[in-house]
């Protein structure tokens, strides 16, 4: 019975699929028109045959004929081969578009009374042909194991090329794989432009080589769902939209890009920014969504951005692999150095989820930039930064400047860091601070190894309140412009030719646990600048450096511990009372016991090994008590106290100094 | 079993002749004559001024300038055409079974009585 069930269910869908249909070939263009639908077909004058309303001239007719083909309405195929590429039209279709082919170049337009999506599927193989349609209703483009290449631009230079302001579905089918390479010559702004928004969906695979400019060029937004992109090749960015970018879900990824990786601007520059709207109807921000899928970037032009946006960045899932290998470059229209950047946002970043990995090794690189607020609350950021300073004046570069930059104009030169917010703009004499940097949750790993590299700047303040955050730098391990607020969470900082943790205002520590590490002579564990102070309330706290800034004390002062010691990595540093430890912190692994220090910014001498200053605070101390303190295996008895000195570690290493110095 | 094996055939044959609804593509030139032509494996081209329709059945030419329109139709008009023909030669005229007089335009798939001058006949339109 089940056999017999099969069977008539084949015949049945045999036997509906034999509709007849008259198609009507005229050239390469076949219009295939359903007996059901096609009427009265009327002829005039001997000259013109009219079918479905459109109008043919009899002479352009290459033959007709009548078939069992079932025609889906509002669909065009183009099957590429070689040199030549056929267009079937269905006939509902039919006198709303104007098809021209010459050779394997189709240019399919539009009419604008097109009332329903139609459904492009290109398939095929030509080594010289281009795909352009023009309309103005949304379209779908469906990629059905198609390799295009432009070679000599007939309607536009790019291999797909959709002048249509609005939605096109791009659709990679499942299970295919496609490839578009541009021409070299023309006028095209990306290899696949679309002058509307585009949603890539389905699984296939899409490769693409933009030789002449973007890789893929997307007048408004882009967004991305299970698709595959791999941009291979790109003179300019790898993807450049307007509006905002939008990654649900799916794989991309970018290499060889003359510029950027990604990079979204806002669309309407004389409106300006809409911001986030709710589910991004009429967004037009700028800003860079990534909620998913796998995205790997790897720029080598010289102060290319893997990620760029005029707006914001919002990670809240997925993984990220932004790698930037070029050195800074002299921008001439804005008279500065500009650098390498991995993620970088003139507004704000906001990471709730997802695992980044950014990488920059040139001169001046940055793992992650933005002008506004950098809040991390979730999500995994790892951050390797290699390069040095990089110095161009102009007409001079040198790009692993190791001067003092004290008196050096900060167009010329460009540091490398970890982690880079805010900014900080010179107004007169005096200066304005804008953007601020919290963390609240979340794993944060930073390494810099570059001359002048901090691990975490911020331009403004900065406050850590939980999760995990890990600095292994050069210069300082982190750094705030204005007042800093450690709150929370786990820090461990060690910077090899700087202070470990300094602010450039006040800094206040009132939970989680401290260790911050810097290098020897004047470079603290932590620091303040000049006429500021450090206020300890509560958390654990371990500072070991050449020096510490000493402690104030304020109301709930959290006592400290002052000595010095011989320190090395791995060690443990403990706090007791008694028979009972107050607190216990292992020193890092990256510790050196010697790492260089400075007097003043130029490259120091080494520390000497007998000895660091070692800052202690924890809570259970009381003023005036005695506390053991064991570095290592040597312990000394400690008086605690809510206020400490500057202080230099004990012996301490020999002064280091700045250009021309002693 | 058999009932369901008689709803099978029964749903098969519905769906072959709905698969067939238009046997023949109908030429109607400006005289209002009308033939037709089988679709199947039909093949139409144009060529100094003329049609040709090529099927299975054989092939017709039409001269363009006369044709008005072209249609699909589920009935043919052969036998309409060799009546014309007979009807130039003395054909009187032409009843319906129920005997209601047609015109040989009005002619359906069907039995027809002729009055000809050599006689009566009786003829299928199929």
């Amino acid at each position: 019975m089940k056999k017999i069930a099969f069977l008539f269910f084949g015949l049945v869908m045999t036997i509906a699929a034999m509709a007849q249909t008259l198609n009507v070939q005229v050239g390469s263009v076949t219009y295939q028109f359903p007996a059901s639908q096609t009427g009265d077909m009327t002829y005039a004058d001997g000259t013109t045959l009219t079918i479905m309303g459109k109008a043919f001239a009899i002479s352009d007719i290459t033959a007709m004929t009548i078939d069992n083909t079932t025609v889906t309405d509002n669909t065009v195929s183009v099957e590429y081969s070689s040199s030549s590429a056929a267009v079937t039209i269905s006939g509902n279709l039919a006198q709303y578009l104007t098809a021209t082919v010459s050779g394997a170049h189709v240019s399919i337009a539009q009419s604008d009374d097109v009332a329903e999506e139609i459904t492009y599927t290109l398939s095929g193989s030509s080594s010289d042909g281009e795909f352009y349609t023009s309309g103005s209703y949304k379209a779908t483009i469906e990629l059905n194991g198609l390799t295009l290449t432009n070679a000599t631009p007939v309607y536009s230079g790019a291999a797909i090329h959709v002048q249509n302001g609005k939605r096109i579905k791009v659709k990679p089918l499942d299970g295919t794989t496609n490839t578009l390479t541009d021409a070299a010559s023309g006028s095209q702004k990306g290899c696949l432009y679309i002058k509307g928004h585009a949603e890539f969906a389905k699984s296939g695979t899409l490769n693409v080589v933009g030789n002449l400019k973007h890789g893929i060029k997307t007048g408004e937004y882009f967004s991305i769902k299970n698709a595959t992109i791999n941009v291979t090749s790109a003179a300019s960015d790898g993807i450049n939209c307007g509006q905002y970018f939008l990654m649900e879900s799916g794989t991309i990824s970018i290499s060889g890009s003359g510029d950027d990786g990604i990079q979204c601007d806002i669309d309407d520059t004389e409106t300006g920014s809409t911001g986030e709207t709710t589910d991004h109807e009429d967004e037009d921000s700028g800003n860079i969504y990534l909620e998913g899928g796998t995205l790997t970037v790897n720029c080598a032009a010289t102060a290319a951005k893997g990620i760029k946006a005029e707006g914001d960045i919002k990670v809240t899932d997925g993984t990220y692999n932004v790698t930037t290998t070029g050195n800074g470059e002299w921008d001439d229209d804005d008279s500065e150095t500009k650098a390498a950047c991995g993620i970088s946002s003139d507004s704000n970043i906001t990471i709730s989820g997802g695992t980044l990995t950014l990488t920059a090794t040139g001169s001046g690189g940055k793992g992650m930039k933005c002008d506004g607020e950098l809040t991390i609350s979730a999500g995994t950021v790892t951050v390797k930064t290699s390069g040095g300073l990089y110095y161009n004046d102009g007409s001079t570069e040198n790009t692993n400047y190791t001067g003092n930059t004290d008196n050096v104009s900060s167009d010329y030169y460009s540091s490398p860091k970890g982690i880079k917010v805010g900014l900080k703009t010179e107004s007169g004499s005096s200066y304005t601070y804008s953007g601020n940097l919290l963390i609240s949750g979340g794993t944060v790993n930073v390494t810099t190894s570059g001359t002048n590299a901090e691990g975490i700047e911020s331009k403004n303040t900065l406050y850590i309140t939980g999760g995990t955050v890990t600095v292994d730098s050069y210069d300082d391990g982190i750094n705030s412009a204005q007042a800093m607020y450690l709150q929370g969470g786990t820090i461990t900082v060690t910077a090899s030719n700087n202070d470990g943790i300094d602010s450039n205002a006040n800094m206040y520590i009132s939970g989680g646990t401290v260790i911050a590490c810097g290098a020897s002579g004047a470079e603290c564990g932590i620091d303040v600048a000049e006429g500021y102070s450090l206020y300890i309330t509560g958390g654990s706290v371990l500072a070991i450096g050449g020096s510490n800034n000493g402690v104030s004390s304020t109301s709930g002062s959290q006592c400290v511990l002052s000595t010095s010691g011989s320190v090395s990595a791995g060690q443990t540093i403990s706090v007791a009372s008694g028979s009972s430890t107050l607190a216990s912190f292992t020193v890092p692994s990256t510790y050196s016991a010697s790492g260089s220090g400075s007097m003043g910014g130029g490259p120091g001498g080494t520390r000497s090994s007998s000895s660091s200053n070692v800052l202690i605070s924890c809570s259970g101390l009381t003023s005036g008590s005695s506390y053991t303190v064991t570095i290592g295996s040597s312990s000394s008895s400690v008086t605690a106290s809510t206020t400490s000195s500057d202080s230099m570690g004990g012996g301490g290493g020999q002064q280091g100094g700045g250009p021309g110095g002693m | 079993m058999k009932k369901s094996l008689l709803t099978f055939v029964a749903i098969v044959v519905s769906l072959m002749a709905q698969a067939y609804d238009y046997p023949y593509l109908a030429f109607q030139t400006s005289d209002g004559t009308v033939s037709t032509v089988s679709v199947e494996s039909l093949s139409i081209t144009f060529s100094d001024g003329q049609l040709v329709a090529t099927s299975s059945d054989g092939s017709q030419t039409f001269t363009i300038s006369d044709l008005t329109k072209m249609y699909f139709s589920t009935e043919g008009t052969t036998a309409i055409k060799n009546i014309e023909t007979e009807k130039a030669d003395g054909i009187g005229d032409i009843y319906d079974l129920t005997g209601r007089k047609v015109d040989t335009k009005e002619m359906k798939r069907g039995i027809y009585i002729i009055k000809t001058s050599n006689g009566t006949r009786k003829v299928t339109i199929k």
